[in-house]
């Protein structure tokens, strides 16, 4: 922890600290109403506020209305597509039932350099050094002329995205890019000015992440990928290129990807994935989301690559409890506060607004503060599976604070409800613990394998072991219920007709796998949809799209008879709820093939990798074959650095 | 007669054998409706919106200031300027950091 508190005394600490303040207090304060005009209070006549839009700041609507900051009644959203001149004001005030929703213009031009500058001055209390790359050397000017380039093509990529939120923009005209291209060159320098003086420390940090998740709101771009851009790029002027990387990245698969994607025009609300995900398929968007995964991943492959020796394992665990805590404690403010709600989704660029309860919805989860509960329950689980690690290997006395943090990421945790993340938490502790105390590792095992057997009799006797013939087929069945009437996916037509032996045991062992863990609808429903052609099959249609598979087929929620719906929420963004079905579809069945090759081989060569690596890798690789992680960027960078690590560390065991 | 660009792109090329009336010299003037002239909608600062029926008013509007695009005129010089200001910034940062300052 004193590692953490010496952040503090960073030179100009007290200053960054007011300047921040300053950057959280004043765009809601400063635009006020001319002297004729006073803001009035908020009842069921709203006329005054529909006639008077962008007249008041927030703050004076707050001061006028203090229960605005704490009713639940009351909502306060951002407007992203509202003019520069209603910035931090109100522009209007609508009743829905019971709930009054108050619209705050936030521009998304001013936006984008009001976040960064948030962000990256929370983040500049990092260490610095000496400039990894000469300051406007011909490298860094080609990196940072480079990734602005990149990053406006974005805009061009997705014009109907951006069409709305950039309204004022005539995206048509060569003219409108080039304010476009001014923006993000200054966001990127600012990046790079970041990154490159503290190339070597702030891989540790990552963790924060998951606190700071910087989605810029108005925009499908993180203030991350801005950074990973400016990584990939640079990892395009190094001597030393990871050949396999570019090959398999850059010329196998996206080919065909942007040659396929020419013959279609999808397009897709992007609700919670907005930021790491393309909102259409088509030529231009499949062509730049190819090339923000390929730097994403080279830029992240190449820092680790860089800054192996500067990973700090203890800090790393340090953070991971930090922003865990912060996590629950922001998200419990922003449950009971309307003004930190907004302002924690303003400040924190959430993909969405967190919860205003801290009711779990449907009988299911509490997400709080990010937007999917089972991909912070495995945050926290991870946060808590490191802490253990470190206690039982250090034996440590634990100190308030950490057990302060603890306490909270474990509440985190089980309001979360991520049942796996909680099983794997445990049996990764007691494996480490019987990896570490050799002579009970008989007496642990057997016990272990005697409370396994007596709750599978449990389970048993409970009715809840099920027929082979029926969990094999479960996921078929799922499928054909909810797919529409009027046409039928190929890949559900394909296994429907299948009769090779092999792929009926693969489809029942997926069926009962996804019927054990309560996801034979979801997957269901991913095979109800799923339309790929043979090459799709087998190359997939491109990283981070799932715009052709939510709009080509659809499925259907209404049972013709019982003439009634079928009692699934379909109306909402039901998302696959495996990575693994995620790659399927990115990178086809080569893709998953690779990605399972290579965890393979870490798994065949873990005695080369820190335990404090692989575990958690191992506890990532499962949550990630029936979670989303890989469609939020903080989920997938934290997979990605374990990844990452152990395969260096069975290179260099190698070497 | 001379064609003023800007007039062009909001209401179209200039009608054969156009004269631009005095309107100011007459203040019981009143446009007729083109039925040919596809209505165009211009804004003004204030955001107020009008829609223009013949090639005579819409010139008259955006010789007058009005322009196509809702807060038009504001809206895309603050961003024009900001634009140059964050231009600037680089610029100033990177002459001081090179001078040794920063």
């Amino acid at each position: 922890m004193n590692q953490l508190i010496s952040l503090t005394k960073n030179k100009n600490f007290a200053l960054k600290l007011m300047l921040l303040l300053l950057l959280v207090v004043l765009p809601w304060t400063v635009n006020n109403s001319s002297d004729d005009l006073k803001a009035q209070e908020i009842t069921d006549d709203l006329s005054f506020y529909q006639i008077n839009t962008c007249e008041f700041s927030l703050m004076e609507i707050i001061i006028k209305n203090p229960k605005v900051a704490y009713q639940k009644h009351f909502k306060i959203r951002p407007n992203n597509y509202s003019s520069y001149q209603c910035f931090g004001t109100v522009t209007g005030i609508d009743r829905i039932g019971n709930t009054f929703f108050i619209a705050v213009g936030t521009n998304a031009l001013i936006g984008i350099i009001l976040k960064s500058l948030a962000l990256l001055l929370c983040f500049s209390v990092i260490k610095t050094h000496e400039g990894h790359i000469n300051f406007l050397s011909r490298k860094y000017n080609s990196i940072l002329l480079l990734s602005s380039i990149i990053l406006t093509y974005g805009i061009y990529a997705e014009k109907r995205f951006y069409s709305k939120s950039l309204y004022f923009l005539n995206l048509e005209q060569l003219s409108s890019y080039f304010i476009l291209f001014a923006f993000i060159f200054f966001v990127t320098f600012l990046c790079l000015e970041f990154v490159n003086n503290r190339f070597e420390n702030i891989i540790n940090f990552f963790p924060f992440m998951f606190l700071f998740v910087a989605v810029i709101g108005g925009l499908n771009l993180h203030i991350y990928t801005f950074i990973f851009t400016i990584l990939g790029v640079y990892s395009l002027f190094e001597k030393q290129k990871n050949i396999y990387i570019y090959l398999s990245l850059l010329f196998i698969g996206p080919l065909f990807w942007i040659f396929n994607s020419n013959k279609f025009n999808y397009t897709l609300d992007l609700d919670k994935i907005v930021g790491f995900s393309s909102s259409s398929m088509n030529l231009h968007s499949t062509t730049y989301w190819s090339i923000i995964f390929f730097l994403t991943f080279n830029g992240l492959h190449t820092l680790i690559k860089k800054n192996m020796q500067n990973i700090n394992l203890e800090l790393i665990k340090n953070n991971f409890l930090i922003s865990s805590f912060l996590v629950m404690f922001f998200g419990l403010l922003g449950a009971n506060t309307t003004l930190f709600n907004f302002l924690n989704f303003y400040y924190f660029g959430q993909n969405k607004t967190g919860m205003n309860t801290l009711d779990v919805v449907d009988g299911n989860a509490w997400r709080g503060f990010f937007p999917s509960a089972e991909t912070i329950g495995e945050f926290y689980g991870l946060s808590i599976l490191l802490f253990v690690f470190f206690l039982l290997k250090y034996k440590n006395s634990i100190n308030k604070l950490e057990m302060l943090f603890v306490g909270v990421t474990l509440f985190g945790l089980i309001k979360s409800n991520n049942a796996s993340a909680f099983i794997l938490l445990v049996i990764f502790s007691l494996i480490y613990y019987v990896s570490r105390n050799k002579h009970y590792q008989k007496q642990i095992i057997l016990s272990s394998g005697i409370i396994s057997v007596l709750l599978i009799i449990y389970l048993a006797f409970q009715g809840s072991i099920y027929s082979l013939d029926f969990t094999n087929s479960k996921i078929v069945q799922d499928a054909l219920y909810y797919k529409n009437d009027y046409q039928q996916s190929s890949f559900l037509t394909h296994i429907q007709g299948e009769n090779s032996q092999f792929s009926k045991i693969i489809i029942g062992l997926i069926s009962t796998v996804s019927f054990y863990i309560n996801r034979s609808i979801l997957w269901g429903l991913f095979f109800a949809r799923y339309n790929p052609s043979i090459y799709e099959f087998l190359f997939g249609t491109g990283p981070l799209n799932l715009s052709k598979h939510y709009s080509e087929i659809g499925v259907s929620n209404y049972d013709a008879v019982r003439n009634d719906t079928k009692n699934f929420a379909l109306e909402t963004f039901l998302l696959p709820h495996s990575s693994l079905l995620n790659i399927l579809l990115y990178f086809g069945l080569i893709g998953v093939l690779i990605i399972s090759i290579y965890i393979f081989r870490i798994v065949l060569k873990r005695e080369y990798i820190d335990k404090f690596v692989f575990y958690p890798l191992m506890y990532l690789v499962i949550n990630f074959i029936k979670g989303d992680s890989i469609l939020y960027l903080p989920s997938f960078v934290l997979i990605l650095f374990f990844l990452i690590v152990a395969n260096f560390s069975v290179d260099k065991a190698k070497d | 007669m001379e064609k003023n660009s800007i007039v062009e792109i909001f209401c179209g090329n200039y009608p054969d054998n156009h004269i631009t009336p005095n309107i100011a010299s007459n203040p019981n003037f009143i446009f007729n409706n083109d039925p040919s002239f596809p209505g165009v909608q211009l804004y003004d600062e204030g955001g107020n919106v009008v829609t223009v029926n013949s090639f005579t008013e819409c010139e008259h509007y955006v010789l007058g200031g009005w322009d196509s695009t809702l807060y038009g005129t504001n809206e895309l010089s603050f961003y024009n300027s900001t634009s140059i200001l964050l231009a600037l910034i680089v610029l100033i940062y990177s002459l001081l950091k090179k001078s040794k300052y920063l």
